[in-house]
């Protein structure tokens, strides 16, 4: 029988076990709390990582948006597993940048974890700086539009080139008014290859000339007495304004007004008077901006004043027909004829009337289609050759003259003769004709001699504003194409097929407005080489990065450098190059620079009292600065300007700064976790710019080989010429096969880089082999493979070729485009050169573009010369009828097989293509052979990004470049310019022969220096956009935002 | 009685095991030590797992802005240039067996412990290739990745409270703010 417990016992148990049970349950309560935290800690953590996604997310996609230009709205899948990205655009103001904003709603079933929601914002400042259009607009109170000499707008359709520096003020400076605007494409800049003739008026270094002695190559100089510059009489002649000088009424002077603009004056005050002592600003009241500026014919009355230095031409008697310059500032009132005005002193003669006056003449004359005369007051134009009749009324009646499109009364007018013997119209040449008043502007698409029977509108010339730039619904468009229709001119901004203009998606009608510094035409470096200088050459002067102009004659040397006052001064004048304005934005080398004085075209780089550096620390942003609306701060690379006084608020923040230039990238990612009250965010800052194509001096994604010596260094190309400058050591060379030896340097010096991928196999070598002689050096001491510069991660970027192909081989695709017609398939429209235009052996020679013009005009070599079809042999010519291409203004040439540049029967009909100073070439061809015994590829800006070859097909054929000699036993002519030629299956690759210097880069799928390599790397190429390839942008640098302070708002 | 003893052992038993469970969890956690360092008490370390979070957090954040490595980088540590609004500055990550810590060092600041109880921590360097460098004298301007490997260990051993090793590491992380030159 059993017995029970006693009671106080099962009440003892019962008290341990609860007290058991109790203490398990606090420990199984902490023990969950303890698993709460950290199943918190970790959903965090994930949710920090899932922000840092999204926000890498909205950098990709703000990417994409610039790549393409395509901001527009997008979804991926579908519902309820879509993404969609919501793009807004917002116009620049006085107060905000350009802005695109973005929001990406990523959906919520694919973050593996239930409760979390997503979402990445974009802000993008400046998203259009790099496709920023350039459109007339007025003045306003808050954003002065200053336009300088080779700015680009578009106006009506219509795009016009700045020439002359103003203020766009007033609506009467809007284009057409020709004082400051002459529409594009006309040859208004001067060219050193042109055949001028008399009357043709042309703008050199931002002032206009008049001809009125035919000439080729003669320089129109200012500010020298006219005697010395007899073919080129400025309209009308100046001189620049200068303190202590005796000025007399109706003098006529160059001087810079408040908006900092250089613009003519005439004297006012009737009492001669002694300049200021200081500035201009102090006389201002004596002078007026009511010049006449363009008289041809001697014209006398009340009112009709001429001021110093005027031209006219005066058709009087025997003893005074001619041209005259105004000695004497006057008003014709007091003179009834020109005898009385020249017997008083005021002209003297600058030229007789000789060969042809344009005043007509009732003598027996001969006339020819396009002469102009004046008179009875008025321009006409001559529509019939025709021998003069006694009365002029008759020959007007006989409607062999007309007044219809007088303008441009005395230029660039198609002529059936000029006193030019032998006289051609060449590739390109435009011209302006009219033989019914319907005039309009004509390209030569066949050079030959001109004649009366070869009018604009027949063959050989087509019509210069459409026919080659006719808009095609077959042709797929690249951004940057430019096409011409109904009447209007059209720039794509997205790449697409059959999207006709004016879909403004695709479409813009403004040029672009280039954020990158232009120093202009950079021909004019000084040179110390016994190069012969005479009065009023422009220099370049690279040591302090200012021009000069010559003011004694000499050969130079290295005794007479331009800062030598004797023979330098500092020009006042206008030169070569682009103008800026004060908050002008350039970017140059990676680094944005803010304009801080108005100057000429001076380099950022070493004019810093032209330019202030974001990349200087003086102009750092800071948190105790009080900042007001003058003031203008780096902030993360970028410039600021404050448009709210503040003290302590980042840059970044829209209501106080904006950013001046640069594109400016936000990505924010937000992770809203479940059960969670403050989402997780991730905030990125990042800069954008050009990706650049040829990073490397040489690169082989492949294989390189340097079987010989020689050296490889750097220069840069902006701050002058390589043996002006201290080569740097910033070159690479870089191969990219991951098997055997990538890379081969026998016995050169590279002063830089080697770059090569690693071995396989511990310890992962680089795959690099180097010679007994090769240094690899970061200085000029160093004589061994210094192997903390060769690295085991090569970098060699490979862009898509432009027109993109739609198939393969390339070569088929250039010939479709060429058998239909030059412009359909994949191709722009473009001329074609064909047979007729090489048949010849005196026509030996193309000349290709226009000097100034604003696009690029588009050759197609097809034609059969002579010796294959579709290839292009120059040189000898009895065997390849063509032996030189010179290149004159921006030219795309696609050859649909290979170019040969080959050696003569004599040195003097050995091949060339000769860019002139003037010109730029993006040559496409199948592969590239240049022989030694030519004259090779003579690139005359000296600038690598003004050649690029593209040789994109993937042939085995010997391409080479071997830059023949400029005379008989002469040293081989320095290559300046880039080659790409990404798909070469020739044994060698690309194979650069000895005795070739080249300045610029390479990059090839193989490169084989078959002896020694002499590369100097332009490091202006790192920043450079290359033309003919794809445009692509990259992150320059970018970061995370972890300081409240930093983060920006975003919408 | 026996049945209540029994009870009673089985319920002791089973908290002494929850209870032992728990302690070593969280001597993981908590990241108890033997040597504590730089006045840092056992009250005030973190658990070894947000310890781990923190490192690799810190270090992924770096690296992934990093400009470029600065000088010579090594196994026990590497010194990275990080951009910053007006400039840059570096970050120096040093791993000291000695005091089994590891260091983050901001330029011109005192360093700041981001890991205790280390028993090992290797930084690895990758080219483009993700080949890794062996050396550290050569051929260092092609590192394009980083990683970073460590092993923790809480507990005593004179009181038998060791943890099991506690093994972290980050991934690969490119360093893609780099320079695309070499």
């Amino acid at each position: 029988m059993s017995r029970p417990f006693p009671k106080f016992t099962r009440g003892a148990i019962a008290l341990v076990a609860l007290s058991f049970v109790s203490v398990l349950g606090l420990v199984l309560a902490g023990y969950f709390a303890i698993s709460q935290q950290s199943m918190r800690l970790s959903n965090r953590s994930y949710g920090a990582t899932v922000s840092e996604q999204l926000a890498e997310l909205g950098l990709e996609e703000a990417l994409r948006a610039l790549n393409t230009n395509n901001f527009a709205d997008w979804t991926s899948g579908t519902a309820p597993d879509q993404t969609t990205v919501d793009w807004t655009l917002t116009a620049a103001t006085a107060t905000n940048a350009a802005t695109a904003t973005a929001t990406i709603t990523p959906p919520a079933t694919r973050y593996g974890n239930a409760g979390v929601a997503g979402t990445a914002k974009i802000r993008i400042d400046n998203y259009d700086a790099f496709n920023r259009p350039a459109t007339w607009t007025d003045s306003t109170p808050t954003i002065p539009i200053s336009y300088r000499v080779g700015d680009l707008i578009s106006d009506a359709g219509t795009w016009y080139r700045c020439v002359q520096n103003h203020t766009a003020a007033a609506a009467s400076n809007r284009p057409p008014n020709l004082t400051f605007w002459v529409p594009a494409p006309i040859p208004w800049q001067w060219s050193s290859d042109t055949t001028y003739a008399l009357y043709d008026v042309v703008n050199y270094l931002g002032i206009w000339y008049r001809c009125i002695q035919a000439n080729i190559g003669v320089i129109p100089l200012n500010d020298i007495p006219l005697s010395a510059s007899p073919s080129w009489p400025t309209i009308p002649a100046s001189r620049p304004w200068t303190i202590s000088t005796s000025y007399e009424l109706h003098d006529v002077v160059r001087a810079t007004n408040a908006a900092g603009d250089v613009v003519l004056y005439r004297c006012i005050d009737p009492t001669p008077h002694i300049s200021s002592l200081t500035s201009f600003t102090n006389d201002s009241a004596k002078w007026s901006t009511s010049v006449i500026s363009l008289a041809t014919a001697w014209t006398g009355g009340t009112g009709i004043i001429y001021t110093r230095g005027a031209i006219v031409y005066n058709a009087g008697t025997a003893l005074d027909t001619g041209w005259y310059q105004c000695a004497v500032s006057h008003d014709t009132s007091a003179s009834i004829d020109f005898a009385t005005d020249l017997g008083l002193g005021r002209w003297a003669i600058i030229a007789p009337a000789n060969p042809t006056a344009n005043t007509w003449s009732p003598a027996p004359v001969r006339y020819v289609i396009g002469d102009y005369v004046f008179e009875s007051s008025t321009w006409y134009r001559c529509l019939v050759e025709h021998v003069s009749d006694p009365s002029f009324a008759t020959d007007l009646a006989a409607a062999r003259w007309t007044t219809n499109n007088s303008l441009p009364s005395i230029s660039w007018g198609w002529r059936s003769s000029t006193p030019i013997p032998n006289n051609r119209f060449n590739y390109n040449r435009i011209v302006y004709y009219s033989a019914s008043g319907a005039g309009t502007w004509y390209r030569c698409t066949s050079a030959h001699n001109n004649s009366p029977l070869i009018l604009p509108t027949g063959g050989s010339w087509e019509n210069a504003l459409t026919d080659s730039f006719v808009w095609s619904a077959t042709a797929n468009y690249n951004i940057a194409d430019e096409v011409f229709r109904s009447g209007s001119w059209y720039r794509c901004i997205q790449a697409h097929l059959n999207q006709g203009p004016p879909n403004a998606t695709f479409w813009s009608t403004a040029p672009l407005n280039s954020p990158a510094w232009d120093p202009g035409i950079r021909t004019n470096f000084w040179s110390s080489t016994a190069v012969p200088y005479k009065v009023g050459d422009p220099v370049f002067y690279s040591i302090d990065g200012n021009w000069y102009r010559c003011i004694l004659a000499h050969p130079s040397s290295v005794a007479i450098v331009p800062t030598n006052t004797t023979y330098w001064a500092t020009t006042t004048n206008p030169m070569p190059g682009r103008q800026y304005a004060i908050d002008d934005m350039v970017t140059y080398g990676g680094i944005w620079y803010r304009c801080r004085a108005a100057h000429n075209g001076s380099s950022p780089v070493t004019s810093t009292t032209n330019w202030d550096s974001a990349a200087n620390a003086t102009f750092n942003w800071t948190t105790t600065t009080a900042y007001t609306t003058a003031s203008r701060v780096v902030y993360g690379g970028v410039w600021y300007r404050c448009v709210l006084a503040n003290t302590n608020i980042a840059p970044g923040n829209a209501t106080y700064w904006i950013a001046m230039g640069a594109p400016v990238v936000y990505a924010e990612g937000t992770a809203t976790l479940i059960r969670e009250t403050v989402p997780l965010r991730t905030q990125f800052r990042a800069n954008v710019a050009p990706a650049p194509l040829v990073p490397n001096a040489v690169a082989g994604t492949t294989i390189l080989t340097i079987s010989g010596a020689g050296t490889v260094d750097s220069y840069d190309g902006q701050r002058g010429t390589y043996p002006s400058q201290t080569p740097g050591f910033s070159a690479v060379l870089a191969a990219g096969q991951t098997t055997g030896t990538a890379a081969t340097i026998t016995n050169t010096r590279v002063h830089g880089y080697v770059a090569a991928p690693s071995s396989s196999t511990a310890p992962h070598a680089p795959l690099a082999s180097f010679g007994g002689s090769a240094v690899v050096a970061g200085t000029t001491t160093d004589t061994t493979v210094d192997q903390r510069r060769v690295s085991r991660s090569p970098f060699i970027p490979q862009f898509d070729t432009l027109p993109e192909p739609t198939s393969s081989p390339v070569t088929s695709r250039l010939a479709s485009a060429m058998a239909a017609n030059s412009g359909a398939g994949n191709f722009p429209r473009g001329t074609s050169i064909d047979a007729s235009d090489l048949s010849s052996a005196t026509n030996d020679f193309l000349i290709l573009g226009t000097a100034g013009a604003t696009t690029p005009s588009r050759y197609f070599f097809n034609a059969n010369d002579g010796y294959i079809t579709g290839n292009l042999n120059l040189g000898n010519p009895t065997t390849y009828n063509l032996r030189e291409i010179t290149i004159v203004g921006p030219v795309i040439l696609y050859v649909n097989g290979y170019l040969r540049i080959r050696g003569g029967t004599t040195i003097g009909n050995a091949g060339i293509i000769d860019i002139k100073s003037t010109g730029s070439l993006e040559l496409h061809c199948a592969y590239l052979r240049t022989y030694s015994s030519s004259h090779g590829l003579n690139n005359r800006t000296l600038d690598s990004s003004k050649l690029t070859i593209i040789a994109d097909s993937a042939v085995n054929t010997t391409t080479s470049l071997d830059n023949g000699s400029s005379t008989v036993g002469g040293t081989n002519r320095d290559f300046y310019g880039v080659i790409y030629a990404p798909n070469t299956t020739a044994t060698l690759g690309l194979d650069i022969r000895t005795g070739t210097q080249i300045y610029g880069a390479i990059s090839a799928r193989e490169v084989t220096f078959s002896a020694e390599a002499n590369v100097h790397y332009d490091t202006t190429l790192r920043s450079t956009a290359i033309p003919g390839v794809e445009r692509a942008f990259l992150l320059t640098d970018w970061r995370e935002l972890t300081n409240p302070a930093e983060r920006v708002s975003l919408p | 009685m026996l049945i209540g003893l029994s009870l009673s052992l089985m319920v002791m038993a089973a908290i002494l095991s929850s209870y032992v469970f728990l302690a070593r969890n969280f001597t993981r956690s908590l990241g108890v030590t033997y040597a504590v360092s730089n006045q840092t008490t056992l009250s005030q370390l973190p658990p070894l797992e947000a310890q781990l979070r923190t490192t690799l957090a810190y270090f992924s954040q770096d690296v992934r802005m990093a400009t470029g490595i600065f000088g010579t980088p090594s196994a026990d540590g590497v010194t990275l240039t990080l951009p910053t609004a007006t400039g840059t500055t570096t970050v120096t990550y040093a791993y000291a067996s000695g005091a089994r810590t590891l260091t983050r060092t901001w330029s011109g600041l005192s360093g700041q412990i981001i890991h205790h109880n280390l028993l090992g921590c290797t930084f690895s360097y990758f080219d483009a290739l993700g080949n890794p460098y062996t050396t550290y004298v050569n051929n260092l301007l092609g590192i394009k990745q980083l990683s970073v490997a460590f092993t923790a260990q809480g507990g005593s051993a004179t009181n038998s409270t060791l943890t099991q090793v506690y093994t972290g590491a980050s991934p690969r992380l490119l360093l893609r703010n780099r320079s695309f030159l070499p």
